[in-house]
């Protein structure tokens, strides 16, 4: 019944769009210097038109005019947070929901050793994916490394052997740019006094489909019986060949990476 | 037409007002009647009201690079099938008599033409500023006329210099170019003269690609920066106290069909942003602007008659004809 009145609505709110000059609002800019934060996050959110308003969710929801108005800049906590906003106005439809998602640094990465990244995305230097910085959907930023390469291999040191249960790794998908998600991705741990690497995880990830937007993503690896280790290294192999039919069909598609976090 | 009418009156009379403080306006987005399986268009670049009062749109559409209404969107005229790269438009008075300059992109040239499309004048790549080896080097996008009939050209898609010509179309001087000065440019789209103040005439120079317009005397000396931060402002364009440039896009949402409506007024302050965010200053400046209704995609050109209505010509946007802004009261 409930999804009956919504698909009601969601019709109802299509009608004035049909004639000639209702509009719809754009989105709201949700701001924010990083997408990674150690302690708690404040994010901002700006839309400057009379009469609108920018409601919103952090619960992974669509924002319907139900939920909070924004008022002032939100104040995040958890280890991943997800804030979803949208304007809504008399007289114009609804804007797009625009959303992003917001990581607490895990443990702490002494160092990290990478595949070289290509010399047109170096990112900041070799400490551009545990710096803290990122999550900013335009790729010619600084903060993100980018590969053309089969194959990128990251070496984690810890500063101490810890008990890690999950790799986040924060990759980029913008089609039109030829950069998109990788193919697969493994995980190892060096086994205690030998140093011969271990696959303890694995994820093997569905085939592109056409996206028109850039969006950060999160990529998420479960260690499978979790041990203490202070040495981890992951596998990761980029889309070798674009599909037909998608940008850049035929080529090689690059992988871009701004940060690794470790649970 | 025949789209007209599928619309009831009272559902096509807009009753959505864009903009702000005294520089607000009712859209109507079915303004042009010309017969799209006759006189079709591509991107529409610019748009001028000649001293007819008519208003000549400027498309790369080499079917009829120029199409020609009444202020009521009745479509009266077309020519020009030979401007595949058809992109400024500008309109000099001579003497009494209307001409028109056009830069062509894919030509590398501008041409002076008379109102109904006979060619006067065409000035070539400048290699006379010692700068330019060959004719693709150079991409005129705009001209500005100076009450002398000097010519002034941005290389908007070149190497951002302004090149100045006499009437007769010889070199005088160029200034502009790109570079990490106040007085360089990047993406010189547009430029117009400023004779708000009779006294000190001025050029005002697109900066795009910056979010600025920059100030030169008629001599090319830098004379200041209005920063517009966020709005990637096409060429500026002056009537009675205030400035309007279309704005092809927000920068904080590129490649988005993100575009609005900049005016500013006669001390260059933005006072109304249509489809765009209200315009707000503090102590360190015009705060960011961004497109806020989904009104346009990628505007290009805005031509302002002599009744204070706008028209905008879009440039990637579906072959869209113009749309017309009326003020309200």
């Amino acid at each position: 019944m409930k999804k009956c009145f919504q698909v009601l609505l969601v019709l109802l709110a299509g009608l004035p769009a049909m004639s000639q000059n209702t509009f719809q609002l754009a989105p709201p800019y949700i701001q924010f210097e990083s997408a990674y934060f150690t302690k708690e996050c404040r994010v901002s959110m700006v839309f400057d038109h009379p009469n609108t308003q920018i409601h919103y969710t952090t619960n992974g929801q669509i924002p319907t005019e139900k939920d909070p108005v924004y008022t002032r800049p939100i104040l995040l906590k958890k280890r991943e947070n997800v804030v979803k906003a949208r304007v809504f106005g008399e007289g114009f439809v609804p804007s797009e929901v625009v959303e992003a998602s917001f990581f607490k640094s895990g443990l702490s990465i002494e160092n990290i050793v990478t595949t070289i990244p290509h010399k047109s995305y170096p990112g900041s230097g070799p400490k551009t994916l545990i710096d803290g910085l990122g999550g900013l959907e335009a790729f010619n930023r600084k903060t993100w490394a980018g590969f053309q390469t089969d194959t990128v291999i990251l070496e984690i040191s810890l500063a101490k052997p810890q008990k890690a249960k999950q790799v986040l790794l924060h990759v980029l998908e913008n089609q039109s740019a030829w950069i998109y998600l990788p193919q697969k991705v493994e995980l190892f741990t060096a086994k205690e006094g030998t140093g011969i690497w271990e696959l303890v995880g694995q994820k093997i990830l569905a085939p592109s489909e056409k996206k028109d937007k850039s969006k950060c993503n999160a990529l998420s690896l479960n260690i499978k019986k979790p041990r203490k280790t202070d040495r981890m290294l992951v596998k990761i192999y980029p889309l070798v060949r674009i599909p037909d039919g998608l940008s850049g069909a035929g080529g090689h598609a690059w992988l871009f990476m701004d940060e690794v976090n470790l649970y | 037409m025949a789209g007209a009418l599928l619309v009831p009156d009272i559902l096509s009379n807009s009753e959505t007002i864009l903009g702000h403080n005294n520089k607000r306006y009712r859209i109507n987005t079915r303004w042009s009647q010309a017969d799209v399986s006759r006189y079709p268009v591509n991107d529409c670049h610019e748009m001028v009201q000649d001293q007819k009062g008519r208003i000549l749109l400027l498309t790369n559409e080499t079917k009829n690079n120029v199409l020609i209404y009444d202020k009521n969107g009745t479509f009266l005229d077309a020519w020009g099938t030979e401007y595949p790269g058809a992109h400024g438009l500008t309109l000099f008075n001579e003497n009494g008599t209307d001409v028109l300059f056009i830069c062509d992109n894919n030509r590398h040239q501008v041409i002076k033409t008379t109102i109904d499309g006979r060619v006067l004048m065409t000035l070539d790549y400048p290699k006379e500023t010692g700068l330019y080896t060959n004719p693709e080097e150079y991409i005129p996008t705009e001209t500005a006329i100076a009450p002398n009939g000097d010519v002034y050209v941005t290389d908007g898609y070149g190497k951002d210099f302004v090149i100045q010509y006499d009437a007769q179309g010889r070199y005088v001087r160029h200034f502009g170019g790109r570079g990490n000065g106040a007085e360089h440019l990047l993406n010189a789209h547009g430029i117009c003269l400023d004779l708000r103040d009779q006294t000190k005439p001025s050029l005002v120079v697109s900066s795009r690609q910056q979010n600025a317009f920059k100030r030169y005397n008629l001599e090319g000396n830098y004379l200041g920066t209005i920063a517009l931060p966020g709005a990637w402002v096409c060429r500026p364009v002056i009537r009675g106290d205030y400035l309007y440039a279309a704005v092809l896009q927000s920068e904080s949402r590129q490649g988005q069909q993100s575009g609005f409506v900049t005016i500013l007024d006669k001390q260059n302050k933005v006072v109304s942003n249509i489809a765009g965010s209200v315009p707000t200053y503090d102590e360190t400046g015009l705060q960011e602007m961004y497109q806020t209704v989904k009104v346009f995609q990628y505007p290009h050109d805005v031509c302002v008659d002599d009744e204070g209505n706008l028209y905008v010509a879009q440039w990637n946007s579906g072959k869209t004809y113009p749309y017309k802004l009326e003020p309200v009261p």
